[in-house]
């Protein structure tokens, strides 16, 4: 017999057992991309034209400041795309799995299962659009006639650190927003900021941003910087960027993980 | 221990209510914890004891504890608030037990209220995979089960339409067939049999019996008295969170509704107390029988009395009073006209004439709807007896029908 019983505080995650619901985490990101797409009359194409307006944009601002936001020797369109994509697979999982918990009230005041799966299957979704903003950028970099750098494979890493950093931030906007609604109205306003205080639109290797130890604060510094030096072989990230860009992460993570465990019991009731 | 399906174990549970601000804003919680760090000092000195937050604790459940075995199909009964849905999602792992702890054998199948854990945009195959997986299945068990479903939900034709543009039966009717075949050790079904069309419900009912037959155990919570005396062999009558009583399906059921009778036919309650939204708050309801007695027969006119307060955009506001009788069939559902008043506090009387009623058992559901959003609804909000009436004819059997009118009849000679 199974016992469950009142238990104080917080407790590890219990990844048995989200193990054993992994089918559900894939139906349910499944649910979410069927959601996401299915009415949206233009579907799937627009995770690609989103970032051609917003490079758009940039580039059209950027060149009438006279502003050169580009690494030097590539095309804009590389930059930006290489920041876009680490960038919106977070800022999506913050988006939409903040709401997770909230919008599948039904589900959570109704039946048990482990409520990590909801942050985190929208996080899985998020890397469809991944995935197509991979097969764009190739497809760009074939147009400008620039083949992949040697290092590519270690892209993989720091998409792993993106996945990270996104489940630890959907999983703790989650619980927060289960909790207090309010957070819904703050999170498009952070997610506004975190995109100008990333190097999604501009190099910050050059200017005055470089090496400013609290600019690489922000995990997305390192990351993707990560992105461009894995991808388009520009100057590999620095030892502190990369340090920084783990460890906020891991702290985001584990902080998430932790709030989201210690609410999790009673959410039900509160939301 | 082997045979024990269910296991709860002085399980209690706490719920604050009514905290200092009604919304859950986090600006407000920050807002809060900095009033009260002002306030501390204050507080730590004794004086001025100032109570920030006016919350207030409810225990929906009480110590409660008791052993379901295996295959065993169990009833649980009671009043609105008396803590059967909390008990039901303590059950079903939904929220955490305050104290104590419930032990669980296997795979629990919940069906709280309709529709549990649909997706609305999803179409009904979808929702079929998706709700299996909830229950812990994989899709290969799923897909064996498939038709099977879909045959007793009756939607084949519908099965790729997005559930969204199903009738509410159609939901029901899959909501149930998707728990009841996934095959979960144990069955917890709440009060699903309110909706539904007869033909239905008695196919429901018989699967329960069926699942119940082949060893697993089932939990049903339901206001209809014959469906519980029917399907179980043992029930549970809750009250205020506590065991009252715990015996074969007869004698709690007669216990239940004896005591319901005896419950008066009025409920108030104090402001705090009252069941409220931002837009109305009701404060008591009544009946009161013409003849200024407690008694009221198939012959009395009596008066369903309502008070309530509205407030702020309560909008157009409608009072709906159903009745239902102890079978669960609902006799009438008496909207009054739509209502544009200011704010304030109201009284509402609606007439019920004498020779309308049947004799036997009348549940009263009182519903305060706020531009067609229902904001209080309470069912079983009273209860009372009908008693036989006079019947101006020699006949003393069973009088049939929800309803016993006494229409004019004219007889003519050709």
């Amino acid at each position: 017999m199974n016992y469950f019983e009142a238990v104080p505080g917080w407790r590890l995650v219990d990844f048995r057992e989200l193990w054993a619901y992994r089918e559900l985490a894939i139906v349910l990101a499944d649910r979410e991309v069927k959601v996401r797409y299915r009415q949206a009359v233009i579907g799937v194409a627009w995770v690609v034209l989103q970032p051609l307006i917003m490079f758009l944009v940039f580039q059209t601002i950027f060149s009438l400041l006279n502003y050169e936001p580009t690494v030097p020797g590539f095309p804009y369109a590389l930059t930006f795309f290489c920041g876009w994509m680490p960038w919106q697979l977070l800022a999506l999982s913050m988006r939409d799995g903040s709401q997770t918990l909230v919008s599948n009230r039904q589900l959570v005041t109704k039946v048990y299962f482990p409520r990590m799966l909801l942050p985190t299957a929208n996080v899985l979704c998020g890397l469809l659009e991944l995935a197509i903003g991979f097969v764009l950028l190739l497809g760009l970099m074939a147009w400008y006639g620039f083949a992949p750098a040697p290092q590519s494979p270690a892209v993989i890493l720091f998409v792993a650190l993106t996945i990270l950093l996104a489940i630890g931030s959907a999983v703790f906007l989650s619980a927060l927003n289960g909790l207090y609604r309010d957070i819904g109205y703050i999170v498009p306003f952070l997610i506004q900021v975190g995109f100008f205080a990333s190097p999604v639109a501009y190099d910050p290797s050059q200017h005055n941003m470089n090496n400013l130890w609290w600019y690489e604060l922000n995990p997305m510094a390192g990351i993707i910087a990560g992105f461009r030096w894995a991808l388009l072989g520009t100057e590999a990230p620095t030892a502190r960027m990369l340090t920084f860009a783990v460890g906020i992460t891991l702290l985001v993570l584990a902080g998430g993980l932790w709030y989201f465990r210690r609410v999790e019991d009673w959410i039900a009731d509160r939301i | 221990m082997n045979d024990l399906a269910i296991h709860v174990d002085h399980v209690s549970k706490q719920f604050h209510l009514g905290t200092q601000f009604s919304y859950m804003r986090f600006s407000e919680t920050l807002l809060g914890a900095g009033r009260s760090l002002l306030h501390a000092p204050r507080k730590w000195l004794g004086r001025d004891p100032v109570e920030l937050t006016s919350t207030r604790d409810i225990w929906a459940l009480r110590d409660v504890s008791f052993e379901v075995s295996q295959g065993e199909v169990l009833g649980i009964i009671g009043r609105n608030g008396a803590g059967k849905s909390t008990l039901l999602k303590v059950l079903s792992h939904i929220t955490r037990p305050t104290k104590g702890r419930i032990g669980v054998a296997g795979r629990v199948g919940s069906l709280l209220e309709v529709g549990t854990g649909f997706h609305p945009e999803l179409t009904g195959r979808e929702n079929i995979f998706l709700n299996g997986s909830v229950l812990g299945m994989t899709r290969s068990e799923v897909r064996r089960k498939f038709d099977e479903i879909v045959a007793f939900a009756e939607v084949d034709e519908f099965l790729d339409t997005p559930v969204k543009r199903y009738s509410s039966g159609m939901y029901v009717r899959l909501a149930f067939a998707v728990a009841a075949h996934l095959e979960p050790e144990i069955l917890v079904v709440d009060e699903v049999l309110a909706v539904g069309d007869a033909r239905f419900q008695q196919k429901c009912l018989g699967k329960m019996g069926d699942v119940s037959k082949s060893g697993r155990t089932v939990l049903f919570v339901s206001h209809n008295m014959t469906a519980i005396s029917g399907l179980c062999s043992r029930a549970i009558w809750l009250e205020a969170g506590q065991v009252k009583t715990d015996g074969t399906v007869k004698d709690t059921v007669a216990q239940y509704l004896t005591a319901a009778l005896e419950s008066s036919l009025s409920c108030q309650w104090s402001i705090d107390d009252a069941p409220a939204t931002d837009k109305v708050r009701l404060d008591s309801v009544r009946i009161v029988p013409e003849q200024q007695t407690d008694l009221i027969s198939t012959d009395t006119p009596f008066t369903i009395e309502t008070k309530f307060e509205r407030f702020e955009n309560s909008g157009t506001l409608n009072i709906s009073a159903m009745l239902y009788t102890s079978d669960g069939v609902c006799a009438f559902n008496a909207i009054s006209p739509s209502d544009d008043s200011p704010p304030g506090r109201y009284t509402a009387r609606l007439q019920v004439p004498g020779n309308f009623l049947n004799d036997g058992i009348y549940r009263l559901r009182l519903a305060l709807v706020c531009d067609l959003q229902p904001q209080v609804n309470i069912e079983d909000i009273l209860m009372f007896d009908v008693q036989d009436g006079p019947r101006h004819l020699p006949f003393h059997g069973e009088w049939i029908g929800v309803v016993r009118p006494q229409f004019d009849w004219e007889t003519h000679q050709r």
